[in-house]
């Protein structure tokens, strides 16, 4: 029996030392942001989205630059956080609402850093966004970087209606790559859960951590950065299908089939009350942050004319 | 008479046609893209899956278990396992394997409980999730929640190391060697995910996902997911 597969050092004994962290996480009390947005009409037309509350609290700032999107129908919101990254026990809170008939891209100017846990305090993470019909929510954060010792937990919850849309990307990387790291982190959770209108359609929970038969770093081999990406809803219907197509077409006959970059796709259907709701779930996992940067920036580039220009550019 | 320990050797036989042994969980699209090629990695790799089996698919065993003549949380279990299975290689192995499971079953043992359970399926009430039938049928069989543990947890190593074989990456003997080493782990994840509710049921290693998720896009396959 090789080492890393020796059982012995796990007893009945230590069994809540092997246990998963399932309990309610030790964090501070949370850090708050709230951003809303309504359409402006015009004659019947929409000329705007206009943001009507923006509210935040330290550690946590919302930026709403007016000049990066070229189109006003579209708001570009970024989320950032004070002193470069977030720290052990850190808890953020953020509620994003559209109202119908809206387009904005939530995103953030740099990776989210998350330092090492202290004191066995966790650091928290989590989303409430409630996107009206004919809305669409364009999710694009750089990707979480767990430090080593960091523990990290995210909760995105994504209320969609009839007719309202999203794109949500979900990613994070093996540490300080330069340094040296590489999933080093005690653990990081991750959950997404899409609702149709009260319906669980879609849910993604990933706990990274390591188990006494194998570690996270060995699992991982070479890959350094995991990421997934969600297109749902009538806005979306061409993107998806050519992406269908695309991607999901079995390789020719020959096809040299490379590991470095493994991307994958599912078409997602759910059923609410009769109507039916379409989309796709993209999966990525690379060596390098680059890599994705390059995948997910073609992928989504049929969207950027309607988003006023490309979320990704100067960022890789 | 222990009727326990027979009813489980023959589930667990290979000739108990549910049709495990067309799947690979996901080996191999792994092979294929050069992710598992030596002994070493298949392993890993392999592991990968139990703790997966462990993370995500026993909360669901566990709860269909208590819930066996309760119709309305076996179809809200099944529901959410649908939501929650959205790579679509995976999503159709289990509905698969679940039917599968249950139309076998229903035909050999006389159970009124059972048959009620295959109607749902025929009326499409039900996708009929691998988890969750497992779970129900472990419960109506009489078998202990741990036995049916257990023998989810070998399902999923029995099946892939089978595929290994009959993909020629390893021998028969060398595989049932694996096959013991590897079977030391199956008490070990059962007893970390033992209380594990269905709300926190998660994938612990992505990447044997991400890989088996590519199966569809092979030019020749030998398996279906």
């Amino acid at each position: 029996m090789t080492k890393e597969m020796d059982l012995s050092v796990c007893t009945e004994e230590d069994e809540s030392e092997t246990n998963y962290r399932t309990e309610k996480p030790q964090c501070r009390p949370e850090a708050r942001g709230r951003a809303v947005f309504q359409p402006t009409w015009e004659n019947g037309q929409l000329v705007a989205v206009t943001n009507t509350v923006l509210q935040y609290t330290y550690p946590l700032k919302l930026l709403l630059p007016q000049n990066v999107s070229k189109t006003k129908t579209c708001q570009w919101l970024y989320v950032i956080t004070y002193g470069g990254g977030l720290v052990a026990g850190d808890n953020i809170q953020l509620d994003i609402e559209l109202a119908k008939d809206c387009t904005v891209v939530v995103t953030t100017q740099a990776s989210t850093k998350v330092f090492h846990s202290v004191d066995n305090l966790v650091t928290c993470q989590t989303v409430g966004a409630h996107v009206g019909a004919g809305s669409l929510l364009v999710f694009l954060p750089d990707p979480v970087v767990c430090y080593k010792d960091a523990a990290y937990r995210q909760e995105q919850v994504f209320h969609l209606n009839q007719g309202s849309s999203l794109v949500l990307l979900d990613w994070y990387t093996s540490g300080r790559m330069a340094r040296g790291e590489c999933w080093e982190f005690q653990s990081y959770h991750s959950t997404n859960s899409i609702y149709l209108e009260d319906k669980l359609v879609f849910r993604d929970v990933v706990c990274l951590q390591d188990t006494p038969l194998l570690p996270v770093h060995q699992a991982m081999a070479q890959y350094h950065v995991v990421g997934m990406c969600v297109l749902i809803g009538p806005a979306l219907s061409d993107l998806y299908n050519k992406l269908l197509k695309e991607l999901g077409r079995s390789k020719p006959y020959g096809y040299k089939y490379t590991k470095e970059v493994v991307v994958s796709i599912s078409p997602l259907r759910f059923e609410r009350e009769g109507e039916e709701i379409h989309g796709t779930v993209v999966r990525v996992m690379a060596y390098t942050t680059t890599q994705v940067f390059t995948e997910m920036e073609r992928i989504l580039q049929d969207l950027f004319p309607r988003l006023g220009g490309n979320p990704f550019a100067n960022k890789y | 008479m222990n009727g326990k320990l027979v009813t489980i050797l023959q589930i667990s036989d290979s000739a108990f046609p549910t049709g495990g042994f067309s799947h690979s969980v996901g080996l191999e699209a792994a092979i294929k893209l050069g992710i598992v090629n030596t002994t070493e990695n298949f392993k890993q790799f392999t592991v990968q899956c139990m703790e997966n089996a462990g993370s995500f698919s026993l909360p669901y065993v566990t709860a269909a278990y208590h819930s066996c003549m309760d119709q309305d949380r076996l179809t809200d279990l099944d529901s959410r396992c649908q939501a929650c299975l959205n790579n679509h290689v995976a999503n159709r192995a289990s509905i698969r394997q679940g039917n599968s499971l249950i139309v076998t079953a229903a035909k050999i043992f006389p159970d009124e409980q059972i048959r009620r359970i295959e109607t749902l399926l025929e009326q499409d009430r039900l996708h009929g999730h691998y988890a969750v039938m497992f779970g129900f049928l472990s419960a109506v069989l009489q078998l202990d929640l741990h036995q049916a543990h257990q023998m989810f947890v070998f399902g999923v190593l029995r099946t892939i190391i089978a595929s290994a074989v009959r993909l020629g990456n390893v021998g028969t003997i060398e595989a049932q060697r694996i096959q013991f080493e590897l079977q030391q782990g199956v008490d070990n994840i059962i007893r970390r995910n033992l209380r594990r509710a269905v709300e926190e049921a998660c994938v612990t290693f992505p990447l044997v996902d991400i890989t088996q998720n590519t199966h569809d896009t092979m030019f020749a396959k030998l398996f279906h997911s």
